[in-house]
């Protein structure tokens, strides 16, 4: 990877959210949470100037910077809170927030099948568990996060990787990629402008996020990766069925 | 007919032209939010008064009969009754969540009429055009995909009332009804994968145009009437209605996720319960009988003044034979027990709307004449019977034999008398 | 008290035919039922505050002190109500009657004060079945207010103005062993009805092995 000013310009939100997180984690001596809470928006409003300058359109900006800075939030949040019910809540907050970014993006489908699948099941199991196991009061696990520095540290880490190979690809601050580049993995079709995450609704064909689209791509492109997925879940029901105790064995 | 259209849109268009030129846009959204929100509030309460009433037929008494003539003011005096009454908030609870759970039922039941249509959606429909459009949010490609996601949203309702109310009863009726619900959901939106492969759509006004076009033949429900049953009885489930209500039956299970709940937060409870009955009622009539469309009354081709008048008839006619049924059956049949309502949905109707899935699969794969649809689904039914009396064992011989007592023989020579 | 198991019945469930192994016929058969009382309802509701409910001639409502045939209390004050009562809603206190007013001359005691507290009363007749002379009876007056408690306490007075309130009403006659006691219990102008607990010989109840426990 080349070294250019502009990566540098990405380090210091992260730097700063990584501060943000560190802070907020759950300690067994609570911390000023008002102080977390701004350096995250501090953190935040740096990111905003550096890589995602307004599209132009008021409705589709208002909408974008509402739903972007509630899936952070929420998400920072669930990581930060000591009450493992609430993190589940704002877990289910964050899926909702990035539906919101599918739709305005032209993906109904897959903003509907997220909801269905992760707030509509998953985190419905998850408050089961968590409502079953813990009726007794928040655990030591809750209270004090294991390893924060080195947790948040490593998991900005992750998110630097990923922001810088975005920006390599020319992908989110807002300049196109002439041609593609080396190293690139996505194919981009040409409907579709390099600035995929700040993308005006009406710019995308109605096509791209329709249900023959979807279906006819996941069948033909992803097949196997389909194919691979339905076999890993029918492996793990399998597993389910396997351990779980008879009814000639045991009580159910 | 025709003066009762032009007296209308003389109305609508003095009101639109007073209003200031950036708000043109959003007035006709606007019109049918309002006239969907409150036509569908009004039609709750008055639901509950039918519902009173019937019940009373059905039990050969009388029914609320004293406010208003025939009793009808008894849904304003309930509404009081509720508005006016003790609002309890329990110490110890969540007060946040607690406040939040019955907005959130009601919420996501309203929010799911956005895509129901309730009379003829005009075709080529574009903001602005000043037509009506019969419809909330028209053009949604992914109408029924739409309706499952908010459903599944409505499970936060139950989690968050049981949960927030600390206590220990309603925190086991939140986890039952929300079991209940997300079982539910899979034969629900399986039994729609047919009518999507059979129609080649998922938006909800599309499915319907698709059986006007055919005429009465064409009503899903020739060729999908098992899908038909298996999506009535889990929208029941869904709606928590009976004989799923679990939350409902005080004597044996205190209640469920809303018995901490008094006074309007109750009254939203079941104010989303019934605006889930309507859901459903709209549902059905649009996605197996036709909607809007009966045989050279309101045909596709109609083209008489006002049959947009008709049109609503017909389909809120449909709609409220399908709720009629709804309230009788809860008279009809007993109340679930929780594993029954599990292998209910498990083992009975989860199967079915697979096969059902497999046989449009079928049909549509080998081009076949989709009349085959209705002798294979009631094959199917009758074949899932035969299963049923071979393989169910009754409950009693599954549970533990009786203790024996020395000295009276076993429980066959027991009844002495 | 557990349950004999002489009166313990183990059914089986019947195995489903065909067709109740569908349920959707039986489903139709339920609404057939249901939507034939709606379609044809005969309404057995009463109008309340217009129409009077009839009421079974051993309905048991607000007690009543009997008067005798001379129009004194006919309560001899012997505590047998007193101490029947499951609920100790009954106070009485006992004078002995005046020997030498001709008025008492047939009498031992008579209640100075008899009260019974209806809120505590749980309507269960027992005082009427112990009762010796027939005194303490239960009315059909179940419309019982009041707006305090004292109100509530219904001492002799009250209780016999309930008795001649309710003596010629029709439904609530008085009930007498007449002939099996002593002179007290005996009347000759009002119309009587035999004891309201009699055990009938076709009560099931009476005949269970074990208490609590009702066999065919």
């Amino acid at each position: 990877m080349n070294w250019s000013p502009e990566n540098g310009m990405l380090l210091l939100p992260l730097a700063l959210g990584w501060l943000a997180v560190w802070w907020l984690l759950p300690r067994e001596k609570p911390r000023g949470r008002i102080l977390g809470g701004l350096i995250g928006v501090a953190a935040l409003l740096v990111l905003q100037a550096t890589v995602l300058p307004p599209a132009g359109d008021l409705v589709h900006d208002v909408m974008f910077y509402a739903f972007a800075a509630a899936a952070i939030l929420c998400g920072g949040l669930m990581i930060t809170d000591k009450n493992p019910v609430y993190a589940a809540l704002w877990f289910a907050l964050t899926t909702l927030a990035v539906c919101g970014l599918f739709l305005l993006n032209s993906a109904p489908f897959l903003a509907a099948a997220t909801i269905i699948v992760y707030a509509g099941a998953i985190v419905v199991t998850f408050l089961f568990v968590i409502m079953l196991a813990q009726q007794g009061g928040i655990g030591g696990y809750d209270r004090e996060a294991f390893q924060p520095g080195m947790a948040s540290l490593l998991s900005f880490a992750l998110l630097a990787t990923l922001l810088f190979s975005l920006q390599e690809w020319g992908g989110i601050d807002g300049k196109a990629a002439d041609e593609a580049r080396h190293g690139q993995f996505v194919s981009v079709p040409t409907t579709v402008q390099a600035n995929l995450l700040s993308q005006a609704p009406e710019s995308n064909p109605r096509e791209i996020g329709s249900l023959r689209v979807l279906g006819r791509s996941l069948f033909t492109d992803y097949l196997y990766a389909v194919e691979l997925a339905g076999t890993v879940l029918l492996v793990a029901t399998i597993g389910a069925i396997a351990i779980a105790p008879r009814r000639s064995q045991g009580h159910l | 007919m025709q003066f009762i259209n032009d007296f209308l849109s003389g109305q609508w268009n003095w009101i639109v032209g007073m209003l200031p030129e950036a708000a043109k846009p959003y007035a006709m959204p606007g019109l049918v939010i309002f006239i969907v929100l409150n036509v569908t509030l009004g039609a709750c309460s008055y639901l509950i008064l039918l519902e009173r009433k019937l019940s009373a037929w059905m039990q050969d008494r009388l029914g609320p009969n004293r406010v208003g003539p025939m009793g009808l003011l008894q849904p304003v005096a309930d509404m009081l009754k509720l508005l006016l009454k003790e609002d309890v908030i329990p110490g110890h609870v969540n007060k946040f969540l607690f406040v939040l759970a019955p907005g959130i039922s009601v919420f996501t039941t309203f929010l799911a009429f956005a895509v129901v249509p309730f009379g003829p959606v005009p075709k080529g429909l574009t903001a602005g055009d000043g037509q009506f459009p019969f419809i909330i949010a028209p053009g949604i490609d992914l109408g029924v995909v739409f309706i499952f996601a908010i459903g599944s949203l409505a499970v936060y309702g139950i989690i968050l009332g049981g949960w927030a109310s600390n206590n220990k009863y309603s925190a086991l009726g939140c986890l039952r009804a929300s079991a209940q619900v997300v079982s539910y959901e899979i034969p629900l939106g399986m039994s729609v994968v047919g009518l999507a492969l059979l129609c080649g759509t998922m938006s909800i006004e599309k499915i319907l145009l698709f059986q006007a076009e055919r005429g009465i033949y064409g009503w899903n429900i020739w060729y999908q009437p098992l899908a038909c049953v298996i999506f009535f009885i889990a929208a029941m489930a869904e709606a928590q209605r009976l004989p799923f209500d679990l939350a409902e039956c005080e004597q044996e299970l205190i209640g469920g996720w809303h018995t901490e709940y008094s006074a309007m937060k109750w009254g939203l409870f079941f104010l989303a319960e019934y605006t889930h009955v309507i859901t459903i009622s709209f549902l059905t009539s649009i996605l197996f009988f036709g909607g809007w469309h009966l045989p050279f009354i309101a045909e596709t081709t109609s083209n008489y003044s006002g049959v947009w008048m008709v049109k609503v008839g017909v389909l809120l006619a449909k709609v409220s034979v399908f709720i009629v049924v709804i309230q009788m059956l809860r008279w009809t049949i007993p109340r679930f027990r929780f594993d029954q309502l599990m292998s209910l949905a498990w083992l009975c109707l989860i199967p079915l709307a697979m096969v059902n899935i497999v046989m449009v699969m079928v049909v549509k794969q080998f081009e076949l004449n989709e009349w085959w649809l209705l002798p294979g689904s009631a094959a199917i039914f009758l074949a899932a019977g035969l299963m049923g009396t071979q393989s169910t064992k009754p409950f009693a011989r599954r549970v533990a034999a009786p203790i024996e007592t020395p000295g009276h023989g076993g429980h066959g020579h027991a009844h002495a008398h | 008290m557990a349950i004999n198991a002489k009166d313990v019945e183990w059914v089986e469930e019947t195995p489903m035919n065909f067709w109740e192994a569908t349920y959707l016929p039986a489903v139709f058969d339920g609404l057939l039922t249901t939507g034939a009382h709606v379609a044809n309802n005969r309404t057995v509701t009463e109008q309340y505050p217009e129409q009077q409910p009839k009421l079974p001639t051993h309905y048991r409502g607000v007690h009543r002190l009997n008067r005798d045939d001379k129009g004194r209390v006919k309560c001899v004050a012997c505590m047998m109500c007193a101490t029947a009562c499951p609920a100790h809603c009954i106070e009485i206190v006992a004078q002995d009657a005046p020997k030498d007013d001709p008025h008492w001359a047939d009498r031992d005691k008579f209640p100075k004060s008899f009260v019974i507290d209806e809120l505590k009363c749980i309507y269960c007749g027992m005082c009427e079945e112990a009762c010796p002379v027939d005194s303490i009876e239960l009315t059909h007056i179940y419309d019982l207010v009041g707006l305090t408690r004292q109100e509530m306490m219904f001492d002799k007075e009250k209780l016999l103005s309930v008795f001649d309130q309710t003596k010629d009403s029709g439904i609530d006659p008085i009930r007498t062993h007449k002939g099996k006691l002593g002179h007290a219990s005996d009347f000759t102008d009002l119309h009587t009805l035999g004891p309201a607990t009699t055990v009938r010989a076709d009560d099931r109840s009476a005949k269970a092995v074990s208490s609590g426990v009702i066999s065919n």
